[in-house]
């Protein structure tokens, strides 16, 4: 069992000094050879490549390397890029995660019909394979569907026949794409995405061989028991999310358009992992007990600030996982 | 009462300001201990503007989705700004892609009209408007581009006009209608409907002097975007890259007044020759810490700018 880094614990849709200095490439240079410095030798990339999304285009011109373009243009080539990391101590990009909500952020930003968001996220998920290989990644995580609540806004109809039926559809197309090309495909848990809870198990079932990428913080939120599923699922896990919280959804966040930024209530939905409340130890455990050897993929997600976050995120993975485990 | 009243471009604070306002400040600063809970809400960075002597903000395009979601509409926004001191919102930042393509003419007008719709809402009575898309991968426009380009901002310009609001071009040292560009674009301009955005670091990255440019053209400005630069006539190679917005070193192209190449004392000098009055606005996007830049910058404008004229 390996683990990584998700490059998604750096914030861009964030408020806060210098986050400008995060759009270039300048900051990632340096920051990849942070990574390095705490151990991890695998990242996880966010990818997205979209440009009618106003956030989209401002995050995906720049250094941010979460696109083919942003690659090609910012740091000359994919190999170039694995050179790169390679020389600061990253042996590999372990995966990328493609986020369902960004096809919808798409199809709103450029008034496009609804329909028109099926074949957006087909699209995504098949240019985020070719992106995988260039950059020899084996994993593509998926989270698969958008908010519900932007499910709402836009279908209005009955969420679990044809929006599912059609994302059953897209998704076996996906996987049967990547098996092609030797890429694991894992579809990532959300406490705002329709397949919250046990349907996720359902879309697993439906969906022939696609993993399950378990973001414990998410499970948790959803009230999901984190370690008895990870122990039903653990022969089909594969590049879990450590994340943590202690984030308790009591104004119904999860029915609403930007789920993780609450207006009510309590705000900070995640938090840096030992941090909160999820028994992160007994879920790595499950996947020792089964002599797991893939990645595990750990996020601070939306911690305020990056260098710090990834300091803390080295050291407890360290010392709270790895030594601690039996 | 003077003749200048200021107005701020809020996209020094982040793409998204995420929270309109934090429930429980103790939820963040508890355990961090760092000045990053500042800045997580709208209701604080209001205050600060306000606090620094700024009555009026500007928002960017890409900040309208997240308006209409947290505010439910924008004039619950201004409703909000308004009741912490903000005496307008002055307007807003677009982006006219695709003007210089007549096929386009239609598609491209639409998301437009939305940031028209959108600006009337907020009580706005101006958009900033970059005239076309980038440099890299369009540039360089033929002349039939660049008169597409015009006409397409006059017509626009039009129909702001039905909703009480002027767009202003805002010329950007990586968009396509640039160096070489822009006096030719300016030449096809219907200035009764549309006007100018001085932005004083963006023009002076392009090569031009700012002081001459607005003494040329000062009827046809009719805004500011007051910022600094250390990046004046900058060259092609660093202008026209991809992502030239976003140096990959790191380095900042904008810097708060007084800190780089822009002759803001000459330029002061013509705004009283013209007798200027109305909003101004700055934006220092770029910053790595928007609070002090937004404070020097009003030093600047409190002590050196003002005995000139204000």
């Amino acid at each position: 069992m390996k683990f990584g880094c998700s490059l998604e614990m750096v914030n861009m849709l964030t408020s806060g000094p210098n986050f400008i200095y995060k759009q270039s490439k300048g900051f990632w240079v340096e920051f990849f050879k942070y990574v390095s410095a705490v151990g991890f030798k695998g990242i996880e990339l966010p990818f997205n490549p979209y440009n009618s999304d106003p956030m989209a285009f401002e995050t995906g011109r720049c250094g941010i390397p979460c696109n083919a373009v942003a690659v090609r243009s910012k740091y000359g080539s994919p190999e170039e890029f694995l050179a790169m990391l390679k020389e600061f101590g990253i042996e590999e990009v372990t995966s990328v995660h493609v986020n369902a909500n960004d096809a919808m952020l798409e199809v709103v930003a450029a008034a496009r019909a609804a329909e028109d968001y099926y074949e957006l996220f087909r699209d995504m998920c098949l240019q985020a394979i070719d992106h995988l290989i260039s950059l020899q990644g084996k994993g593509l995580v998926i989270s698969p569907t958008p908010e519900i609540g932007w499910l709402e806004a836009m279908f209005k109809g009955d969420l679990d026949q044809k929006f599912t039926d059609k994302t059953v559809e897209i998704l076996s197309e996906v996987v049967e794409e990547a098996e092609k090309k030797g890429i694991q495909v894992a579809l990532k848990t959300e406490y705002w995405s329709l397949f919250r809870g046990n349907k996720m198990a359902k879309l697993l079932e439906r969906v022939r061989g696609s993993y399950l990428c378990p973001d414990l913080a998410h499970m948790q939120i959803a009230g999901d028991p984190t370690t008895v599923v990870v122990n039903a699922h653990k022969h089909q896990v594969a590049y879990m999310r450590l994340s943590d919280t202690a984030f308790q959804d009591s104004f119904n966040n999860w029915k609403k358009i930007n789920a993780e930024i609450p207006v009510e209530g309590p705000q900070k939905v995640f938090c840096d992992l030992g941090e909160g409340t999820v028994d992160l130890l007994s879920a790595v455990q499950v996947l020792k007990d089964n002599n797991y050897d893939g990645w595990v993929i750990c996020e601070q997600k939306k911690t305020l600030d990056v260098y710090r976050g990834l300091l803390k995120l080295g050291w407890f993975v360290q010392h709270k996982i790895v030594e601690k485990l039996r | 009462m003077g003749n200048l009243k200021y107005s701020y471009q809020t996209n020094m604070w982040g793409l998204k300001v995420q929270y309109p306002q934090l429930t429980n400040w103790d939820e963040w600063y508890k355990g961090d201990f760092s000045n990053a809970v500042y800045y997580l809400d709208w209701d604080q960075i209001i205050k600060y503007h306000i606090g620094a002597g700024f009555t009026g903000i500007e928002l960017m395009f890409h900040m309208e989705p997240y308006i209409r979601q947290f505010f439910g509409e924008a004039k619950k926004f201004t409703e909000f700004v308004k009741k912490r001191g903000i005496e307008e919102v002055t307007g807003t930042f677009a982006i006219a892609f695709n003007s210089q393509d007549k096929s386009k003419f239609n598609e491209a007008l639409q998301p437009l009209d939305a940031i028209a719709d959108f600006t009337k809402e907020l009580g706005g009575h101006r958009i900033n408007i970059m005239p076309c898309g980038g440099y890299y991968g369009l540039g360089p426009l033929d002349k039939e581009q660049i008169q597409n380009a015009a006409h397409f901002m006059n017509e626009f310009g039009k129909r702001c006009a039905e909703k009480d609001i002027i767009p202003c071009v805002h010329t950007e040292f990586w968009g396509s209608i640039n160096k070489d560009e822009l006096e030719r674009y300016i030449e096809h301009i219907d200035q009764k409907y549309v006007g100018f955005c001085l932005d004083t670091a963006q023009v002076s990255i392009l090569g031009f002097d700012v002081v001459k440019f607005y003494d040329t053209y000062h009827d046809f400005v009719k805004y500011f975007h007051l910022k600094d630069t250390t990046f004046p006539n900058s060259p092609d190679e660093l202008r026209l890259c991809a992502g030239a917005e976003f140096q990959d070193n790191g380095d900042r192209w904008f810097w708060e007044l007084g800190s780089g190449a822009v002759d803001f004392v000459g330029l002061w000098k013509l705004l009283k020759k013209y007798e200027y009055k109305g909003w101004i606005g700055l934006e220092t996007d770029g910053t790595p810490d928007p609070m002090a830049t937004m404070l020097l910058s009003k030093y600047y404008i409190n002590h050196v700018l003002h005995p000139i004229y204000e």
